[in-house]
């Protein structure tokens, strides 16, 4: 199998204005897998997606999709490429058979089992107009026309975006039926942290335009810790704890989010003397809102400690 | 490509019929407009029945060139921003096959359609037009010439309305600049003479828009990422609209600023044979006086004489402005219905067209609207060119037409009509010119004689009070009936003196000539000739004569206005403009406005690459751009401005300068630029494929 | 085979191993007795709408403890019960546990008694088990 990743950007930087909505991304995503691209509104996903397949120039850095340069895909390369773009639209005075026989002209591998399975796992009729499908169908009929020219590379902008939980589990069940076929890479952004939890294998962060974090999803979950310590009387006053994400400090008690958490962060906490400390299991969209939440330090009782002068 | 074409042509078939729903609405409302004028022609004057719409064929052109225009670029936009405003455009461009078949696609449906819209109407107009019974005036193919073109060019529309959706800029109405090279090529007609000419400029414009759209297509509407070719082109596709912009606002300013001082001398002649210098300043009063400089006085109140009584006082001038040349009245093909036929006059069942192709007058039923026959120097017959025989008919009288309804002339010889009877009556001859009247000094030869032009003169609304003949050797005046009253000497004033005024004065018996230089004679004598003026009276010949100088003259010395103006406007095209003409000539280039144009450029240069350095372009680049702006002036930097997508600037790590952020190295120094700063949260593991 | 596997996304405990604790409970619970087939990887990925990967870790992990084996050609099978732990490990792993519960007891302030005596009914539930004594 060829070891090249699909997709390997190298310091690929786009600003819109003065304001960098990407910068300096290096990013390798290795054939086979289900790869989710994370991160807030506005942290640059679409954006690179939209580098990623020549639909905007990068203002400087350069990346390759499937070993070519992203400035100049050429149609052979295209055709392996499947992608899903952000908001479904299509044309909306076709018809749903009409729409496949567009599609269907330009890919040679087309597969019309495919296209008539996806909708019917949809439920959507060929003879139905676009304009009259709701977002879920619309999805489907789109998801519809991506995997029919049977792709090597899916790449999906937040495809599960405003679809019904019976639509988005459809499409859960397509994405999964796709890995089928190991050879067969897919990219998706998404918010959804159940489908990431259900699908990835790796996951990539990208916070505020920058790339901060590419791994597994288990690296990921095990990277994010939270630590609850308790003291008999108020918890003393934070020292500066390395990776340290949140501190929740309530009545006799600590919760601190670390990244990074290890024999280091231990023994810094130790010196606190808390009377108990333990681990406390987060789910990954627990870790993901502390890793991409605000930083710092809260407190349940604040409102208590600051009526006492 | 196929596929393409057959979503295009589904997906915007709906405008397209409604385009040609609005069209055949126009064209049938012309159609009825005729109609109902053939119905009430009675209520209609002589003097504006000259203008009517004889030939709804002809006449209904600026109706197609606005639909022509507003349609193509309604449809080229809408066929891109259809993609555009939703995020079609990325499930568009993202098929394997290149960007110019895309472009192809859409251009090809497109234009189908655009056929289809323009080209079904106009058919079924121009059937209708030609089903004898339909329209009572001549038509030849020729005449549609103009309707091509203009059909032609709304293609231009087309692509500056693609170009419009797909670019990417800041503002909107930069992005629709690239209309400005449809409406130069528009506009450019007026000045045309020849086919080939406007073909070149459709060809031209159609070339630079098109590549522009193509070259959009690869960078979805930026500058950047283009092919060469795209960028050229975009680059002469925005620069006419600049030109506009720039040129529509120096001409407000300057309205605006120098109006006050705007003013226009001329000379007027009252009813006692007087000369008065006329001032028209800013109110209605205008400053009036003799030649001496003395204000014109009136001698009841002691102030100066009021403009309308002056006006009042003025006497009835009649100007003729001769032709000699042998060619059959040709004029500007663009020109219209002059170029083909001249509407004469209509009697109670026909009308009369004088019809250049022939020389002949032809008629035509207005009950039926058939054809019935023509008529020539040999009388009436039932074929539009019967023997062969020809009026001559100077083009220049296509103005005074209204006023020659009576009178027409051959080489030779001048006819009285008679249009009610089909019939001519030849009143005078050259060869044969009655020697009863004075004559006056000169000599001529008979034989080699012509008449240049002739005119008939009412002094009273409905009476034919006489006819001004001009040969090359004489100017002379007769009666209805032929006989000359006067005859005053011409010679040498052809072809320098060109514009002949007639003045009639309060006394019967007396009258003035003016003699005026053409404005090209004026230009080469860089306004030295003077205007010529006699005095005649019918029994005592010439009384007296006297020379006035030109009062203004804008020939080669140009007003401060039109210096500033062409401040703003490209010297290339100061030096192009006058050599779209009949017969090019380049000592008709205004050097001293095209030299105005060229200081603008001057300063536009270190601006420009001042702008280059600070956005650090290749030498190439920066050469290129300036000698755009030595071509193109003021225009030309704009046009630089907007094409560019002016990338940010940030302060390098390493040498503290102002970097732009397009360059893998810092553009001073070199250095790279500085990786994101780490916050300790980062987790990178190294990626291997599952399985 | 009243056995059924069901995950939930959005728990503090990862999917591969909600599928290993649900088999290990259908195992000691007897809804899996040794020799039962267990769904290949593939169609357990596809039954719960997981990433295969994620199924194939967790019944990696089944087969390191001995619970499962995979025949070649056949499928997956609940294999005999070995001896996977040592007493020494056995413990090390419980205690975590014991501790964690004895802990949340106490800041609910039950009383040793209480907790000794749910301790025994709870036993008295899982006798049936195979080893409960």
């Amino acid at each position: 199998m060829n070891e090249q990743p699909v997709i390997r950007t190298q310091g690929l930087t786009r600003y819109f204005g003065a304001k960098p909505a990407v910068y300096d991304l290096n990013l390798e995503v290795p054939r086979g897998c289900v790869f989710a691209f994370l991160g807030r509104n506005g942290s640059g996903k679409t954006t690179t997606i939209r580098m990623l397949l020549g639909l905007l120039q990068p203002t400087r850095g350069e990346g390759s999709i499937l070993g070519h340069d992203i400035r100049s895909l050429p149609p052979e390369a295209r055709a392996r490429i499947g992608y899903l773009t952000e908001e479904h639209q299509l044309y909306d005075w076709m018809r749903v058979k009409e729409c496949g026989g567009f599609q269907s002209q330009f890919y040679p591998r087309w597969n019309e089992k495919i296209f008539r399975g996806v909708i019917g796992h949809f439920n959507l009729k060929p003879t139905a107009r676009v304009k009259d499908l709701s977002r879920g169908e619309r999805a489907g009929l789109c998801l519809g026309l991506t995997l029919a020219p049977e792709p090597e590379l899916l790449v999906l902008d937040d495809p599960a975006m405003g679809l019904d939980p019976v639509a988005h589990r459809s499409l859960m069940e397509s994405m999964v039926y796709l890995t089928r076929r190991s050879d067969r890479t897919i990219f998706f952004s998404s918010h959804q942290l159940a489908d990431v939890e259900r699908v990835a294998d790796y996951i990539a962060i990208l916070d505020r335009s920058v790339l901060r974090m590419c791994c597994s999803l288990e690296t990921f979950r095990n990277s994010v810790q939270q630590v609850r310590l308790r003291f008999p009387g108020p918890p003393p006053p934070l020292p500066d704890i390395p990776g340290l994400l949140q501190a929740f400090r309530a009545e006799g008690e600590l919760r601190l989010t670390c990244v990074h958490y290890g024999a280091t962060t231990e023994k810094a906490l130790r010196a606190l003397a808390p009377a108990q400390m333990e681990m406390v299991p987060l789910s990954l969209e627990d870790a993901f809102i502390s890793y991409l939440g605000e930083r710092g330090e809260k407190s349940f009782i604040l409102s208590e400690t600051e009526a006492q002068p | 490509m196929k596929t393409l074409i057959l979503k295009e042509l589904r997906e915007n078939l709906k405008l397209a019929v409604l385009g040609l729903g609005i069209l055949t609405l126009i064209l049938a409302l012309s159609a009825l407009k005729y109609s109902t004028i053939l119905k009430n022609l009675g209520g209609i004057s002589d003097s504006q029945q000259t203008y009517l719409p004889w030939q709804p064929l002809v006449s209904s052109d600026i109706l197609i060139g606005f639909f022509c225009a507003i349609f193509g670029a309604v449809l080229g936009w809408f066929q891109i921003h259809n993609e555009r405003h939703r995020d079609l455009w990325a499930f568009l461009i993202h098929r394997p096959t290149t960007h110019t078949e895309i472009f192809f696609g859409k251009v090809i449906a497109g234009l189908m359609l655009y056929v289809l819209a323009t080209g079904l109407p106009l058919i079924g107009f121009i059937a209708w037009a030609l089903v004898p019974g339909h329209v009572a005036a001549p038509f030849q193919w020729a005449m549609l010439r103009p309707t091509a073109i203009i059909v032609l060019s709304g293609t231009l529309y087309y692509f500056a309305g693609m170009l419009t959706g797909l670019r990417q800029a800041r503002w909107y109405a930069s992005r629709a600049l690239g209309v400005g090279v449809a409406l130069f090529v528009s506009l450019m007609f007026q000045s045309e003479w020849h086919l080939w000419q406007a073909l070149f400029f459709i060809l031209i414009g159609g070339i630079i828009l098109a590549t522009a759209v193509w070259g959009g297509f690869h960078s979805h509407g930026y500058y950047r990422g283009q092919p060469a070719p795209g960028r050229l082109a975009l680059t002469g596709a925005l620069m006419p609209g600049w030109g506009f912009v720039l040129a529509l606002t120096a001409i407000l300013l300057v309205e605006l600023l120098l109006r006050s001082t705007y003013s226009q001398t001329q000379y007027q002649m009252t009813k006692d044979g007087a000369i008065y210098k006329v001032t028209q300043g800013d109110g209605d009063q205008s400053n009036i006086v003799d030649l001496q400089g003395k204000p014109l006085v009136d001698s009841k109140t002691g102030r100066m004489i009021g403009t309308a009584d002056f006006n009042r006082r003025v006497c009835t001038l009649v100007k003729i402005k001769p032709d000699f040349s042998d060619r059959a009245p040709r004029g500007r093909w663009f020109n219209r219905d002059c170029n083909r036929f001249t509407f004469w006059r209509a009697t109670p069942d026909t009308l009369w067209y004088y019809w250049g192709r022939y020389g002949r007058l032809v008629g035509y039923d207005i009950a039926t609207r058939r054809f019935i026959g023509s008529l020539g120097p040999d009388g009436f017959a039932q074929t539009v060119s019967g023997d062969g025989s020809r009026f001559r008919f100077g083009d220049d009288r296509n103005g005074f037409a209204a006023a020659s309804r009576r009178v027409i002339n051959t080489a030779q010889t001048v006819y009285a009509l008679d249009l009610e009877h089909r019939a001519t009556k030849a009143i005078f001859t050259l060869t044969n010119e009655s020697s009863g009247a004075t004559t006056l000094s000169a000599t001529t030869n008979a034989a080699n004689e012509t008449i240049g032009g002739i005119a008939e003169v009412s002094l009273n609304s409905n009476d034919w009070d006489y006819t001004i003949v001009v040969t090359r050797g004489y100017i002379r005046l007769l009666t209805p009936d032929g006989k000359v009253l006067w005859r005053a000497a011409y010679k040498p004033g052809y072809p320098d003196y060109n514009w002949i005024q007639v003045a009639f004065l309060d006394s019967s018996n007396q009258f003035a000539l003016w003699l005026s230089p053409s404005w090209y004679a004026q230009g080469k004598a860089g306004g030295k000739l003077p205007k010529q003026v006699v005095w005649l009276d019918r029994e005592q010949g010439v009384l007296k004569s006297t020379d006035l100088p030109e009062l203004f003259h804008n020939g080669r010395e140009f007003a401060r206005e039109q210096k500033l103006i062409s401040l703003s406007i490209s010297p290339a095209l100061m030096v192009m403009i006058p050599l779209i003409n009949e017969q090019p000539r380049l000592e008709d280039i205004p050097w001293v406005l095209v030299r105005y144009s060229l200081v603008a450029a001057l300063v536009c240069l270190p601006i420009g690459w001042w702008l280059g350095l600070r956005y650090s372009l290749s030498l190439p680049a920066h050469l290129g751009w300036a000698a755009f702006y030595l071509v193109f002036g003021i225009p030309g930097l704009l046009t630089f401005l907007s094409v560019q997508e002016w990338p940010a600037r940030e302060s390098c790590p390493n040498c503290k300068k102002l970097r732009v952020v397009d360059r893998e190295h810092c553009e001073h120094c070199g250095a790279d630029f500085a990786p994101p700063e780490k916050n300790g949260t980062e987790v990178f593991e190294s990626l291997t494929t599952v399985k | 085979m009243s056995f059924n596997i069901t995950i939930s996304t959005g728990l503090n405990m990862p999917i591969y191993k909600q599928i290993t604790d649900q088999v290990w409970l259908a195992f000691v619970t007897g809804k899996l007795a040794v020799g039962d087939q267990l769904p290949t990887v593939r169609t357990l990925a596809e039954d719960l709408v997981v990433n295969p990967n994620t199924v194939a870790r967790a019944y990696a992990d089944l087969m390191r403890d001995g619970l499962i084996e995979s025949r070649a050609g056949r499928g997956v099978f609940i294999t005999r019960k070995r001896k996977v732990f040592t007493r020494e490990e056995g413990w090390r792993r419980l205690e975590p546990l014991i501790d964690a519960a004895i802990g949340e007891a106490m800041t609910m302030d039950f009383t040793h008694q209480e907790l000794r005596e749910a301790f025994e009914k709870k036993l008295g539930q899982w006798k049936h088990v195979k080893g409960g004594n």
